[in-house]
């Protein structure tokens, strides 16, 4: 029984013009912290509320939510280990409940005043017309991000009110670029609702809409904005989408596959009954399947768990007034750019060289510009953020920063000079951060005066879409420092995972991990596109040699070789990749896509060749980042597998359908067969301790 | 003396009065949203007003604190979506806060400062009951300032009857029974339709409609208030039946210039002539309507029966017929409150002046022979306000 249930409130109003007028209210009594969901019981209530509107001879109906939010679709909650017969019901009772929606013989109105995604959005598209109110956001269909389909009608009724082609972009590309929601205009714009209203007056105006209707007059819709219409035919629509759907999940979740053909029966004049006895068989497939209950766990890992910081310290968290940013090349000044705009404070940029500071500046004033040009912000506050800049090569300027981040050159020595000199400038409470990816945070605090205050902040590129930071923990680093540095994560936009001071913390060392595979199998013979396709069945953003282009050969194999001196039994030396790095080569392609003639001849493949085939290639790679998972756990590296999920969804961009990736190896068994035990398991570690 | 121009009352609005309680209609609505509906509602009834053009927004309310407060007229001005350049203040005479905003606004277009204003009052004595945030200095009693009694508004209504013998309960539930009476007719007669608008709001059980008023009794008998206990003092005649009730509304005038109303293709109803606010014994505040008339009659060389209607708030029965013995009327004339009154309809403090405003309005508009009003209110901590209307020829 949920804490919070959804009721479906409803009063009358006596209209002098149309006559008695149902208002329905859905509420679930909390507030807007807490949206409204469906549940079983909602459905029922809505039930009951379409039963004592029938009695009640009204005139006409409207559908609104409680401030801020109209309602957000099923509650998730319900989800987790549901079976088909369970999911079969659960499509069953949407399309009964809202299907009495639709067949009233009264006019019904959705007013749509606030956050309308899933279920909430189907129930609009079963009224008659829609008034949307212009601060309401957002409006989504995002089931097929979570591995389902919106399965109450969405998928026949979405192409009925807005077309084909706009219904594939809501339900399926949306959903797969990052799960993207609409603002009210743009969702005005695709024809998701008929009136577009000021929210002051928006009640009073759906109220007079909803009269007019119900007095049997005709009130005409807002007009839209003028788009340029597409010449593309449903077949093109489809085939696109189609397109799009393999290239970013190849076919590791039937989800996108699913809802396609779905829109496309109601685009072709499938039946409506017919259409939603499919939605309810394609649900029964998709919600007990692993992908679909990985999408949920990994949804509560990044909406919930992370925004919580279940490991944060009792210690309170240092004010920051002033930042230092060591190191002003690309990472420095993505750095730089981000601390300005998020936390408007005085930002020092610090480099040895005149012409890298006039870069980084000028990267720091484009993004400021850029704000400004789109509207996101005035250009005098742009105009006062620039003026809070210093950029030296000096060290004076230093002082007064209470936060001081270095990206310099990754090499030990370098660094240390860099925190000795600080140091000199600093009060003893300034944080220091390292952005390292592979050096030992508890060696660069050696010889400090004051080792307490050097944390480990590592950021993943682009910084400006990769949400995660490895906060490292050294082993002198004290709690004030480690709620200082999670505060900063947190006011910067960032979701910070705690981590120990082992080399490559959790991202890189997993995927360097099964990067190691990948090379051994090229090694052994198999072309790099046959690795590639192999892995991008996982469901994989990318495969590992497209993946090294983006590094950068250099890196990879930099961060390769402190592995290796960490871990040398598990991440062998690569004499191809150390080549591949002094070739100066940007990756093992060529801009046609096809394996370079140069990379060909320096990379030496072992006699006999042995191409591993796809699936043995696949069992591989999980079961060697299975066994690093493992590790990072039993040694502590992490207080919880859901860190490691956490960590390579929000850093890697591995997806929710495989639930990071411990997830994953829990469902498909792996776990079991080589550990006796799932990863993951039903005690939260992070919600003991905080990590030490 | 310099000329005046004339300022005319164009259009007003109010919303259905509630009942100050924690399931009255307004429980979970914030007084600034109930003052900006009563601003949409007339930018909608008057579709030649360009928003622009609007010179300044003066809303009352006693409590300026809370949902009231962070000067109410311009927060109500950008909340209603007024563009930016439209300044906005905010005003407290206690009860007559919203007429004292409706002087204001009628001066500054009179003198020609400005020529479209918006002038309204609103109060929710649910969220701020009477004096919960207030603290009196204490030399108010210490140096016998005023009289204890004199805080207390229904205590000051016991005094007035201590003074005027010739006022008995039974005449003022009687003075009562007509408020309820009018009232009743009125809302049946559309009367109320004219100038009250609809609101939506929020309650425990989702969104509601609320059209009319909630705290009018109809068919209360003298029976009925003669059963009612006096909560002032022992054997008292103050009853919560013949005084206004604790009340939540908000209500908005406009204001012109007969100009600006020519541009805005808006009929002007009437004009201000002269108004007069006077300073009376505290402890018996109810009397203020009476010297207040009598200066701005004496002022404009008038009697009362010169007057054709008068809009006389009802905060206490003692004090309307207190007022109607001044003026040598019989208790049940037409010539005052045709349309009902406080008693039944409820008196949010501030608002008030608002809705006195509109119905003198009402009545000059409907009535083809008359053609002068009075809005006259007492006022707590002893004040009286009169305003003298003419209604505009055409």
């Amino acid at each position: 029984m949920s804490e919070d249930p959804t009721r479906f409130h409803v009063r009358y109003s006596d209209s002098p013009k149309a006559g008695r007028l149902a208002l329905v209210t859905l509420d679930n009594g909390a507030d807007y912290r807490k949206p409204t969901t469906f549940d079983d019981a909602a459905l029922g209530d809505l039930e009951r509320a379409l039963d004592e509107i029938e009695k009640q001879d009204a005139r006409g109906v409207l559908f609104t939510g409680k401030p801020f939010i109209f309602a957000v679709g099923a509650d998730l909650d319900r989800f987790a280990g549901a079976d088909a017969a369970f999911a079969r019901r659960a499509g069953r009772r949407g399309h009964q409940a809202f299907g009495r929606v639709r067949a009233l013989s009264i006019p019904t109105l959705a007013a749509i005043n606030g956050a309308c995604m899933g279920g909430g959005l189907e129930l609009a598209l079963h009224c008659q017309r829609r008034t949307l109110a212009k601060s309401a956001a957002p409006i989504a269909f995002p089931e097929v991000f979570l591995s389902i389909l919106p399965a109450w009608g969405g998928t026949q009724l979405a192409p009925r009110v807005i077309g084909p082609a706009r219904a594939l972009e809501v339900i399926v590309h949306n959903a797969l670029n990052q799960n993207r929601t609409l603002r009210a205009s743009e969702a005005f714009a695709r024809g998701l609702a008929d009136w577009l209203v000021e929210p002051v007056d928006f009640l009073e105006r759906s109220l007079q809409i909803l009269e007019a209707l119900a007095a049997g007059e005709a009130p005409a819709p807002d007009p839209r904005p003028d788009e340029a219409t597409s010449r593309e035919s449903l077949d093109e629509a489809l085939e696109r989408a189609r397109a799009f759907a393999e290239a970013r999940v190849h076919g590791a979740t039937r989800a996108p596959t699913l809802a396609i053909d779905l829109i496309e029966f109601a685009s072709r004049d499938g039946d409506l009954a017919e259409g939603l006895e499919r939605e309810e068989e394609a649900l029964a497939e998709l919600l007990p399947a692993r992908q679909a209950q990985a999408s949920v766990y990994a949804f509560h890992l990044v909406q919930q768990r992370v925004r919580r910081q279940p490991w944060r310290p009792e210690a309170p968290a240092r004010p920051v007034q002033k930042v230092a940013v060591v190191g002003a090349g690309l990472m420095g000044a993505q750095l730089g750019a981000l601390f300005l705009q998020r936390l408007e404070v005085p930002l020092v940029m610090k480099d040895i060289a005149d012409d890298v500071l006039k870069r980084a500046r000028g990267h720091i004033e484009a993004a400021l510009d850029e704000r400004v040009a789109r509207g996101r912000m005035r250009e005098g506050k742009a105009s006062f953020l620039k003026s809070l800049v210093t950029y030296t090569t000096d060290d004076a300027p230093l002082a007064g920063a209470d936060f001081a981040i270095e990206a310099v050159l990754e090499r030990l020595d370098v660094k240390r000079a860099v925190f000795a000199a600080l140091e000199k400038r600093v009060s003893a409470e300034c944080l220091f951060a390292t952005n390292t990816s592979s050096l030992s945070v508890s060696a660069m605090a050696e010889g400090l005066e004051h080792p307490e205050r050097v944390v480990g902040f590592h950021f993943f590129n682009p910084v400006k879409v990769l949400p995660l930071v490895e906060v490292a923990r050294g082993t002198r680093t004290d709690d004030a420092t480690l709620s200082t540095a999670l505060e900063l994560a947190k006011r910067i936009g960032k979701s910070a995972v705690p981590c120990r001071d082992a080399t490559a913390f959790v991202v890189n060392r997993l995927l360097m991990r099964f990067m190691g595979v990948c090379i051994e199998a090229a090694d052994a013979g198999t072309e790099f596109r046959d690795v590639d396709a192999a892995t991008l069945a996982l469901g994989l953003p990318m495969g590992p040699f497209p993946l090294l282009s983006l590094v950068g050969p250099r890196i990879a194999h930099h961060t390769a070789q402190t592995l290796h001196e960490a871990f040398p039994e598990r991440f062998p030396e690569s004499a191809n990749l150390a080549r591949l790095a002094e070739s100066g080569l940007p990756g093992v392609y060529d801009e046609k896509g096809q394996t370079a003639d140069a990379v060909r001849a320096l990379w030496e493949i072992r006699k006999p060749a042995q191409p591993v085939e796809a699936e043995a290639l696949r069992q591989w790679a999980l079961r060697a980042v299975a066994e690093e998972a493992r590790l990072l756990l039993d040694d502590g590296v992490v207080a919880d597998a859901r860190d490691i999920d956490t960590c390579m969804i929000l850093g890697a961009g591995w997806p929710f359908f495989n639930g990071g990736i411990c997830k994953h190896l829990d469902q498909i068994g792996m776990s079991e067969q080589l550990f006796g035990a799932p990863l993951v398991g039903t005690r939260d570690a992070a919600e003991a301790a905080p990590a030490r | 003396m310099t000329q005046l121009r004339d300022a005319c009352y164009v259009d007003g609005v109010r919303l259905p009065i509630g009942r100050a309680k924690p399931d009255g209609y307004y429980a979970k609505t914030r007084a600034d949203d109930m003052a900006v509906r009563t601003v949409r509602a007339l930018l909608e009834r008057n579709p030649g007003l360009d928003p622009a053009r609007i010179d300044d927004v003066a809303f009352a309310a006693t409590a300026q604190v809370g949902d009231q407060g962070l000067t109410l007229g311009r927060s109500v001005a950008l909340l209603a979506g007024l563009p930016r350049s439209v300044p906005g203040y905010a005003i407290d005479r206690m009860c007559a806060g919203a007429l004292t905003a409706i002087v204001n606004a009628a001066n500054a277009i009179r003198t020609g400062g400005q020529d479209l204003v918006l002038a309204g009052g609103v109060e929710h004595m649910g969220h701020h009951p009477m004096a919960a945030e207030i603290d009196p200095n204490p030399r108010f009693l210490a140096e016998q300032l005023v009289d204890p009694s004199a805080l207390v508004m229904g205590s000051t209504a016991e005094n007035l009857h201590d003074e005027l013998p010739a006022v008995t309960r039974e005449r003022c539930d009687r003075f009562a029974v007509l408020s309820q009476e009018r009232t009743a007719k009125a809302q049946a007669d559309g009367v109320f339709a004219s100038h009250v608008v609809r609101d939506t709001v929020w309650t425990e059980a989702g969104w509601r409609v609320v059209d009319r008023d909630e705290h009018p009794r109809p068919g209360t008998s003298l029976k009925d208030l003669a059963a009612l206990r006096a909560p002032f003092r022992a054997g008292g005649r103050v009853t919560a039946g013949n005084a206004a009730g604790l009340n939540d509304g908000a209500g908005c005038v406009l204001l012109a210039s007969a100009e600006a109303a020519q541009g805005m293709g808006a009929r002007p109803i009437m004009r201000m002539l002269d108004f007069v606010f006077v300073g009376v014994a505290p402890e018996t505040m109810g009397s203020g309507p009476i010297p207040a008339c009598d200066a701005v009659l004496a002022r404009n060389g008038l009697r009362m029966s010169d007057i054709d209607v008068v809009e006389l708030n009802e905060a206490f029965a003692v004090q309307c017929v207190a007022f109607l013995d001044h003026f040598e009327l019989p208790l049940d004339t037409i010539q005052v409150n045709p349309y009902g009154g406080a008693i039944a309809v409820g008196h949010p403090l501030a608002m008030s002046g608002a809705r006195l405003t509109m119905q003198l309005a009402h009545y000059l508009d409907t009535h083809e022979e008359a053609k002068r009003g009075i809005t006259t209110m007492c006022i707590g901590l002893g004040m009286g306000a009169a305003i003298l209307w003419e209604k505009c020829h055409e």
